[in-house]
């Protein structure tokens, strides 16, 4: 489980979410210590690619009601940028990683010695 | 006489009569199996909409499909503010077009919306932030609309109980004002052009959710809906917050539009307390506040700060928004809330709205409202009639399409890049 809405209840009763979002390096922080980034499935295309590309890139988004990947940033914790699998329509966390491929790996590598240790 | 007119001679013979003349003030309409027209979306814009396309151009075999109520979408859960101070060519025609409809909007509604030209102003922290708001409130002198920069003494004389403390975060140098803007009552603008839509003959139908396009090669030919197939010759959209996935259905692939959530609340009321709207916005802070005819505290900041579909305000934002409130308006840091509650905004990539044609032909787009769509809503009714009824854009809208950013034309008012989250 890396991360959940937490329900709680207001003054009238109506339930209201926090979320948490567990960040790879931190551990679970409120989410008002993160900023949001966007759609992380945007790929940017190489710089000589075609104006279409880049129009795409830039200023079209799928806006996905349901579950997308998306970027964050730990603006207030340790600065690192992670990629959130989150569901749009209720704010459900599935799965939180670091943007890094390198740094994911040596995040697992660093788990697996601990193992090992 | 007209009995559905409403009239001071109406009020004094329903007096009379014990109120038992009054009739419904529009139609709980059932579908019809075909339309002309059918406009998806049952709030102001497709409202205003509806009733533009039957005044201005005599279209009346049309239908406004409602997935719930009318008045229950984002037209319930605004801060109801007016105002045109724009400063980009496009924005100024258009809100100054709007504007000057919700001028006449009661007389021509025969419903009285509340409009109240209680004025806008928007405080001043710095010379450099002087210096702009002179400049944006200057073009909207020279193209006609009106504009004041205020000094300190003339805002502490009109608003005197505001933080003017040596102690403020963000001491306060002055303001400037559009006095033609104000506030209205959203209840009576979403029943107002209902009533009057429905007295051209116009149905509106409630409960009706689209749950498809029905497309006969490059045309859309009806409507699939929770209430069964309509068919139409034309369809408009105008599903604010939703948009994506009405444009899903009609398998068009992407658009320039985030759907996020902005959060609104209300006070208990109170005594007259501010006879202005008044906005703040500096250093990240962000905040409206207006006083409704009722008395409560109506106001709003930032919006979630991420993507989101759901109708539900995060906790952050509600300590931001009242931090904001009690800095700048210390007397209300024991008000309690009465209510609050978030809508879900189609956030455009520049800041500004679409009013357009489609990659269908029959198929027509209006959304991309951002944090403007209240004030708007009488002249994106207008313009998306006339594009509907005449199968073009007017000049004024010629720029709220679909292809601006493939020319290089953003109308992006804040300059604050293609990121739909910034453009609050």
């Amino acid at each position: 489980m890396n991360g959940a809405p937490v329900q709680t209840r207001n003054s009238t009763g109506d339930t209201c979410t926090m979320i948490r979002i567990h960040c790879p390096f931190c551990g679970v922080r409120d989410h008002s210590e993160f900023s949001y980034g966007g759609d992380a499935s945007v790929e940017y295309p190489s710089l000589d690619a075609a104006v279409d590309d880049w129009l795409e890139a830039v200023f079209e988004r799928e806006n996905i009601d349901g579950v997308q990947f998306e970027t964050w940033h730990h603006l207030h914790g340790c600065r690192m940028w992670i990629v959130v699998e989150r569901n749009t329509n209720n704010h459900e966390i599935h799965s939180v990683r670091p943007a890094h491929k390198g740094v994911e790996d040596a995040l697992e590598d660093e788990r697996n010695s601990d193992k090992k240790g | 006489m007209n009995v559905r007119r409403y009239s001071a001679w109406s009020v004094f013979w329903n007096g009379l009569v014990e109120q038992k003349a009054w009739e419904r003030a529009w139609r709980d309409s059932e579908p019809k199996s075909e339309y002309d027209i059918i406009i998806v979306g049952g709030g102001l814009h497709g409202l205003a909409t509806a009733y533009y396309l039957a005044k201005n151009h005599g279209l009346s075999n049309v239908a406004v499909l409602e997935k719930g109520w009318i008045g229950g979408g984002n037209a319930g859960r605004n801060t109801t503010i007016i105002r045109s101070n724009y400063m980009m060519l496009d924005n100024r025609r258009f809100y100054e077009h709007s504007l000057n409809l919700w001028e006449n909007l009661s007389h021509d509604l025969n419903f009285n919306v509340m409009f109240s030209q209680r004025s806008h102003i928007s405080l001043l922290h710095s010379p450099s932030a002087r210096d702009a708001a002179a400049r944006r409130y200057n073009i909207m002198r020279l193209m006609g609309s009106d504009g004041e920069l205020w000094d300190l003494e003339t805002l502490k004389r009109n608003v005197p109980h505001l933080n003017y403390g040596p102690n403020a975060r963000f001491p306060i140098i002055g303001a400037t004002v559009q006095p033609r803007a104000g506030s209205a009552r959203h209840d009576a603008v979403a029943w107002g052009y209902a009533r009057a839509a429905d007295q051209y003959g116009i149905d509106i139908i409630q409960n009706c959710e689209v749950t498809g396009l029905e497309r006969n090669g490059s045309l859309v030919t009806g409507l699939r809906t929770s209430r069964g197939l309509i068919r139409s010759r034309q369809v408009g959209l105008a599903v604010a917050g939703n948009t994506s996935r009405l444009w899903r259905m009609a398998e068009l692939g992407k658009l320039p539009i985030e759907t996020h959530k902005l959060q609104a609340f209300v006070s208990e009321p109170l005594k007259p307390l501010l006879d202005q709207v008044l906005a703040f916005g500096v250093g990240g802070a962000h905040f409206y506040i207006s006083q409704s005819d009722k008395g409560g505290m109506v106001f709003g900041g930032d919006s979630d700060w991420y993507k989101s579909y759901a109708q539900r305000g995060n906790l952050p934002i509600v300590q931001d928004v009242a931090e904001c409130a009690t800095s700048v308006l210390p007397c209300l840091s024991r008000v309690r809330l009465l209510r609050h509650w978030a809508g879900v905004m189609d956030m455009s990539m520049d800041g500004a709205p679409f009013i357009c044609k489609t990659p269908i032909d029959n198929l027509y787009l209006n959304a991309g409202w951002n944090y403007g769509g209240f004030k708007a809503s009488p002249a994106s009714g207008w313009f998306f009639a006339d594009l509907i009824a005449n199968n073009r854009p007017d000049p004024v809208i010629a720029n709220f399409d679909l292809q601006r950013f493939s020319r290089g034309y953003n109308i992006d008012e804040r300059g604050a890049g293609p990121d739909p989250k910034l453009h609050g």
